[in-house]
This record gives structure tokens, C-alpha cells and sequence, in this order.
């Protein structure tokens, strides 16, 4: 009994700190040009539920996006523990490194496509099973409990950023849990959000600065701040599906 | 029933108490031994999450409120988490080295290849902690540059090993 009671407290001191920690960041800013201040996302208590309240989101500055650099894929891929097995043509991607060329002026524009995290996700609406679905924060997820490998959602995907897991995995990460015959993208990091983080691998990792995690719901976060100075796109805006994921310099 | 049948009857009953109880006392003893008597690592904390006996019948259950609550809510308290039951169950044994899925001393197999109940939990989920991956000087995740690691190593069904 003595036992429980002392783990039981240690746990109250564990939150206490998470939560502390969690306020002392939040409260720590961060001016990184004028009119822009960078507000730390605060930790959500871990044993309360995501809401609507938040709408994660990612915005990507195809101008800073340099010629050749793939950062932001291998620090997915390091993240999520995705390693090459057969080579591309097989192998999960959730970052494609994209190159725009526009035919006529020949000018060429970068840009890493992940799953966007759209508000109405086609992917969802043709999943037969539940299994595709998005968060009450707009985090669209596959449970790889009850999927069964259809890969109508890939179908679905204007983005093609669905994957589908052929080979047996070994060596899966307990962040991110993984295997043969399910479907799997980009979670935007689903296990850094919850814990707090404030960044994705892929926007931690690209030193050009291309990538911006936030939250769209915030009027306050950088994020939001960005997209009203400067704009941002969807891809495929005329599809209605209110991507998370927006894009400037396109 | 005559009286001659009530010996055999008793006789019988008896002979399957015992075994019970023996099964019972060989298998089950404790979660510090797994089916052959070998020792299994023992567990890093106090005490568990609930008593042995809520757990042994009912893990399965919590498991899986758990991971519901986990993956669509973004609930992710450390009490009934698989990921948690690893940290604290899968320890390294007297040779430094943590036993994978597929060993006998692993903590889940060890008692699921007893029950004859397979076990699919780690054909994603990690079967250990995450600080015995193996990891660069420099904190990257290496296995990618890991040949060995490419290979698809054959799956084996727990409950069908050494058959
Ligand atoms: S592959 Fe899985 S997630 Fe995709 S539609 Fe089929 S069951 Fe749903």
C-alpha cells in the first residue's frame, strides 16, 4: 500500500513539473522580427482529451526550401524510425521532396508534400472501416488497429501522401508504431504535439527555416501571424478541403 | 452411482485438482518466472498497475481502452499504456541484454506461449525500450545504415515456436 501511495505521488510530481515546465515555456516568448512573436504552445495536461480549440497546422516557405536539400525527409524519416527497404518506388515517404517546373519561364519551385491534414479529408470520407480519421485538433490519422490494407484512401489522396507497408517491419519505434498491410502518413508529429513540443521533426530540422508548426486556430501563434502578413496557399484549393498544410511562394 | 464407482470418481477428481493446482503452481507462480522456470527480468517498479490477478484477466481490456483513448483523444496518461507495460516489464536480465519478442524470457511471450495465445501486438508496437535501440555517437537512429536490419528477418508466430 505504502508502495502505491508513493508511486502515486511521484506521478502528482511528475505532472506538477510537466505542468510548470509547460507554463514556464508558454510564458517565455521569443520576438524574431518586428511584429512577430514567437509564443511557445503550451503542454495540454496528458490526461485531458485534444479538442477543436487547436488546428495544427504546418506553413512552407517554398522560397527558403534550397535546391537538393532533403533534411526535413530524414529527419522524418529518423523520427518515425522509416528506413529503406526496397528503395523508392516501394518504400514509405511521408515528405516527398517536390519539384515544380513551370514549362514555359522554366522557373523551379521546391517543396516537401506531406499529408495535409485537411478538414475534410477524402481519405476519411471512403475509408470503409473508421480506420482513416482526423483528431478533434484536425490531426488526420490512420488506426492501424482496424485498418485492413484496401488503400482506398490512397485512391482518395489528391496529395498521394498515403503509404502502404508491404514488408514485414522489424525495429519500429515506440513513438511510432508500424506494420505490414496497414496504411500510414504523416501524423504532423502526433506524439511531440500531445507532449507539448511545439514542432514537428521536419520543421525542427530544416536549418533554412521553411517550415513553420503552429497553430492555425490561434490568432496569436507565429503561424497564424505569417499567413495574415504574408499569405499562403493550399494545394488543390478549388477541392474545398481546407488543407492544414499551407504554401507561399507558389 | 454404486459404491463402486464413487472411489474412481474421487480418485479422479482429485488427480485433476492436482494437476490444476500444479499447472498452476509450475506456470503461474509469480511474474518473476516464465513457462520453462527460467527467470524473467523482473519488473522496474513497486508494484503494477493493478493487481496481478485484475491484470493477468483483464489486461487485454484495459490495453485497448487505453489505446482508443490514446490515438483518438490524445489521451496519453503513462497508467494501462503499452508502451509503459514495456518500460517497466522488458528489464535487462543478468547478461545486460533485453529479451525481444521472440525470445522466451520476454515478458508477454513468455506467458502468451504458455496460454497458447498469439500475440500481434509487436508486429508494430515496440517489443522494448526505447533506449535499447541501437543509436549513433551523435543520438541519430542508425539502424537505417544497419544491413542486418533490411533483411526481412522471418516472422515467427510465438505460440507455434519449436514446434
Ligand atoms: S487502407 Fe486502411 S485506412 Fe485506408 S481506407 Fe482502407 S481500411 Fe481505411
Amino acid at each position: 500500500m505504502s508502495s502505491k501511495t508513493n508511486s502515486s505521488s511521484n506521478k502528482i510530481d511528475q505532472y506538477r513539473r510537466r505542468l510548470l515546465g509547460g507554463s514556464a515555456a508558454a510564458v517565455a516568448g521569443l520576438t524574431l522580427a518586428p511584429g512577430l512573436i514567437l509564443n511557445t504552445v503550451q503542454a495540454k495536461p496528458a490526461d485531458q482529451a485534444v479538442s477543436n480549440k487547436n488546428r495544427w497546422g504546418l506553413l512552407i516557405d517554398t522560397k527558403k526550401c534550397a535546391d537538393g536539400c532533403t533534411d526535413c525527409v530524414t529527419a522524418c524519416n529518423t523520427e518515425h524510425g522509416l528506413r529503406e527497404i526496397h528503395g523508392p518506388a516501394t518504400d514509405a515517404q511521408w515528405i516527398r521532396n517536390v519539384t515544380l517546373k513551370n514549362k514555359s519561364t522554366g522557373h523551379t519551385v521546391n517543396m516537401p508534400v506531406m499529408c495535409q491534414h485537411c478538414e475534410n479529408p477524402p481519405c476519411v470520407d471512403v475509408c470503409p472501416t473508421g480506420a482513416s480519421f482526423k483528431r478533434d485538433d484536425g490531426i488526420v490519422l490512420v488506426d492501424k488497429h482496424i485498418c485492413i490494407g484496401c488503400r482506398y484512401c490512397m485512391m482518395a489522396c489528391p496529395y498521394k501522401a498515403r503509404n502502404f507497408i508491404h514488408e514485414v517491419l522489424t525495429d519500429q519505434l515506440p513513438v511510432a508504431p508500424r506494420g505490414k498491410g496497414t496504411v500510414e502518413a504523416c501524423t504532423l508529429c502526433v506524439h511531440k504535439v500531445d507532449n507539448g513540443d511545439g514542432t514537428t521533426a521536419c520543421a525542427d530540422a530544416c536549418k533554412h527555416g521553411a517550415i513553420t508548426f503552429g497553430d492555425l486556430n490561434d490568432k496569436n501563434s507565429l503561424i497564424s501571424k505569417k499567413l495574415e502578413m504574408t499569405g499562403g496557399r493550399q494545394l488543390r484549393a478549388e477541392l474545398g478541403l481546407n488543407t492544414g498544410v499551407r504554401y507561399q511562394g507558389l | 452411482m454404486n459404491s463402486r464407482q464413487l472411489p474412481k470418481l474421487l480418485l479422479t477428481s482429485a488427480l485433476l485438482l492436482w494437476s490444476i493446482a500444479s499447472f498452476a503452481a509450475s506456470d503461474f507462480s509469480g511474474p518473476d518466472r516464465d513457462a520453462g522456470g527460467n527467470i524473467v527480468p523482473t519488473p522496474k517498479g513497486e508494484s503494477c498497475v493493478a493487481p496481478t490477478a485484475d491484470i493477468r484477466a483483464n489486461h487485454m481490456d484495459y490495453l485497448k481502452h487505453k489505446r482508443n483513448e490514446t490515438m483518438r483523444k490524445g489521451i496519453r496518461t503513462e497508467k494501462n499504456s503499452l508502451v509503459e507495460c514495456i518500460n517497466c516489464h522488458v528489464t535487462p536480465g543478468e547478461d545486460g541484454k533485453v529479451a525481444r519478442i521472440n525470445d522466451d524470457q520476454h515478458f508477454c511471450s513468455s506467458c502468451h506461449r504458455v496460454a497458447s495465445v498469439t500475440l500481434d501486438c509487436f508486429e508494430c508496437h515496440a517489443d522494448r525500450p526505447v533506449e535499447y535501440f541501437s543509436r549513433s555517437p551523435a543520438g541519430h537512429d542508425v539502424f537505417a545504415l544497419n544491413p542486418a536490419l533490411k533483411t526481412n528477418t522471418p516472422h515467427v508466430v510465438m505460440n507455434r515456436k519449436g514446434q
